[in-house]
């Protein structure tokens, strides 16, 4: 588990490369380490996709699920260069499969969901907590209304803290893509949030 | 916000580790909630394995048994004989590498050290009672203890159930935590920072501290010790060790139980009133979410929180839940009651 959390600070862009696609075909086979190594490096990426797509709540554990059915059909896998953009779009089939067993609108994040100790949380006070909690749901509602290209490559940047270089390998994107999805993302968020945007923490 | 005029694309928007835009990590902070949690890989994922094609059933059979014969004299060629240990024998360590090593102690027990991995024997030392004729330690009565530490990787441990084997036998040291057998089948797997995780199969064990780190690997005071049935995992971190859940448990309670893990450890004293009345409100959050009769093992578990009104929530709960042990009077039970009554009911298989 610590190999697979520290893969992503130690390796370079390259090594990264290698790593993932070496994981494959092991995978593949079931190796337990292999498909470990495979969470490790996508973990964050998939979770993104569901998140801009099912909530916070759900998105979790919708993504182990998706990982779940990923590796319950990587045999049909032939490429494993492919392997990036099979996740991708097994996580959003899955996300959309979610909503549809849900049968409403995509969560939207509430101050209530984020009562948590293991949440990545700011001042003691419960004022203001309770500043930073509206501050997140008017930032993720913001996010929200985007389409879905600059939702998910914005969560990808902003929440996963991904690199322009890293979005674009862990999701097979050209480089340009990625570019043009952040930066007229940004620019229709900005709209979106306004002035909000420049007042202390968002 | 920046004028259009003066808006330029920022090189961090595309960079993290370019000069950092104030707005952009405005916005980062602002979602920072939402990150992913450190958690390893559920079980279901790690060994899942595909829907296999429909072949004719004579073939299937024909196949199934050429593999197996060929599987086998390769095994044996690669493995050679399982590594037996007895009573008295000595400290040594295991390293499998490529291919996984099995280990005997004699008809008691036997674990498979998974490729990548590194168990220490320390001791196997007997309870006497047995006759010892089974030079390969099967004569042994199995109530002694078998001590071993993983240092990192997986096993998979197989123990025979009580009566032949007593429980509390087979002992298994982690880096932040001990595994203590109750006569099952479970797999544990330490990772190299000592994090360490336990799914039991069949049977059940007691998960708790200190550990070969020394640490309490605790919340609220030293050695906290979690009871994990078979279809239940719990793991452990250098923080403490997580209530174990059922498989099965539903996204909402895995998620409520992670928050009140979540709690106290971060305070293990719980000296503030604010945080006291927070933890009985994910108590309570737990208890309303807790719908099915093997959601009792988080329940279980709050019982043995230094918290009255905690405790209370959960034995109300439970009482719900799976009804009062021994179909007695509703009223407040002791943990060993519930776990007596939880462990012939709720917590067995089918159950």
């Amino acid at each position: 588990m610590a190999e697979e959390r520290g893969a992503n600070q130690e390796c370079g862009e390259n090594q990264r490369e290698e790593l993932w696609r070496d994981h494959v075909r092991p995978a593949q086979q079931g190796d337990r380490a292999a498909r470990s190594r495979l969470y490790a490096v996508f973990a964050k990426t998939v979770h993104a996709i569901v998140l801009a797509h099912v909530g916070y709540d759900q998105a979790e554990d919708v993504t182990q699920d998706v990982f779940c059915d990923v590796f319950a059909s990587i045999d049909r896998l032939r490429d494993p260069q492919a392997f990036a953009g099979f996740l991708c779009t097994a996580a959003r089939n899955a996300a959309r499969d979610h909503l549809r067993r849900r049968k409403r609108q995509p969560a939207v994040l509430t101050s209530a969901d984020l009562v948590s100790g293991d949440l990545v949380c700011g001042e003691p006070s419960p004022a203001a907590r309770t500043v930073e909690r509206e501050t997140t749901d008017r930032v993720f509602q913001s996010l929200a209304a985007l389409p879905e290209a600059y939702r998910e490559t914005l969560l990808m940047r902003l929440v996963s803290g991904m690199s322009g270089a890293e979005i674009a390998e862990r999701t097979g994107m050209t480089h340009g893509s990625v570019r043009v999805n952040l930066t007229r993302g940004m620019a229709l968020l900005r709209e979106r949030l306004g002035p909000c945007l420049a007042e202390g923490g968002a | 916000m920046k004028p259009a005029a003066d808006r330029r694309e920022s090189e961090y928007l595309h960079d993290p580790r370019a000069s950092v835009d104030p707005e952009i990590a405005a916005l980062e902070q602002a979602l920072a909630p939402l990150r992913l949690a450190e958690r390893p890989l559920g079980e279901a994922a790690l060994s899942v394995v595909g829907v296999r094609r429909r072949v004719p059933r004579g073939w299937l059979v024909a196949s199934g048994l050429a593999a197996a014969l060929a599987a086998a004299a390769i095994l044996m060629v690669m493995l050679g004989p399982a590594e037996a240990l007895r009573p008295g024998s000595p400290v040594r360590s295991f390293v499998a590498a490529a291919t996984s090593v099995e280990i005997t102690l004699g008809d008691l027990a036997s674990i498979e050290l998974q490729p990548d991995s590194e168990l220490e024997f320390v001791h196997w030392r007997d309870g006497g009672r047995g006759d010892g004729s089974g030079s390969d330690g099967s004569g042994s009565d199995g109530s002694g203890q078998a001590l071993f530490r993983l240092k990192r990787g997986s096993i998979s441990v197989k123990v025979a159930p009580p009566p032949r084997v007593a429980p509390g036998f087979f002992v298994i040291e982690t880096p932040h935590a001990t595994v203590v057998d109750q006569g099952c089948r479970y797999d544990l797997v330490v990772d190299a920072e000592g994090w360490a995780r336990v799914f039991v199969h069949e049977g059940a064990v007691t998960f708790g501290g200190p550990g070969t780190f020394g640490g309490a690997g605790t919340f609220g005071g030293a050695g906290r010790e979690v009871f994990v049935p078979a279809g239940a995992r719990a793991l452990v971190t250098a923080d403490g060790i997580g209530t174990p859940t059922f498989l099965e448990a539903s996204r909402e309670v895995k998620q409520l139980v992670a928050q009140f893990d979540a709690l106290t450890r971060s305070n293990e004293d719980l000296d503030r009133v604010s945080d006291r009345q927070r933890l009985l409100g994910l108590a309570r959050k737990l208890a309303f979410s807790c719908r099915e009769p093997r959601d009792s093992l988080p329940l279980y578990h709050l019982l043995l929180v230094a918290s009255p009104s905690v405790q209370k929530v959960a034995n109300g709960a439970l009482l719900d839940l799976v009804g009062p042990p021994d179909d007695g009077a509703r009223r407040s039970y002791q943990p060993e009651q519930w776990l007596a009554w939880l462990r012939v009911s709720a917590w067995q298989v089918g159950g």
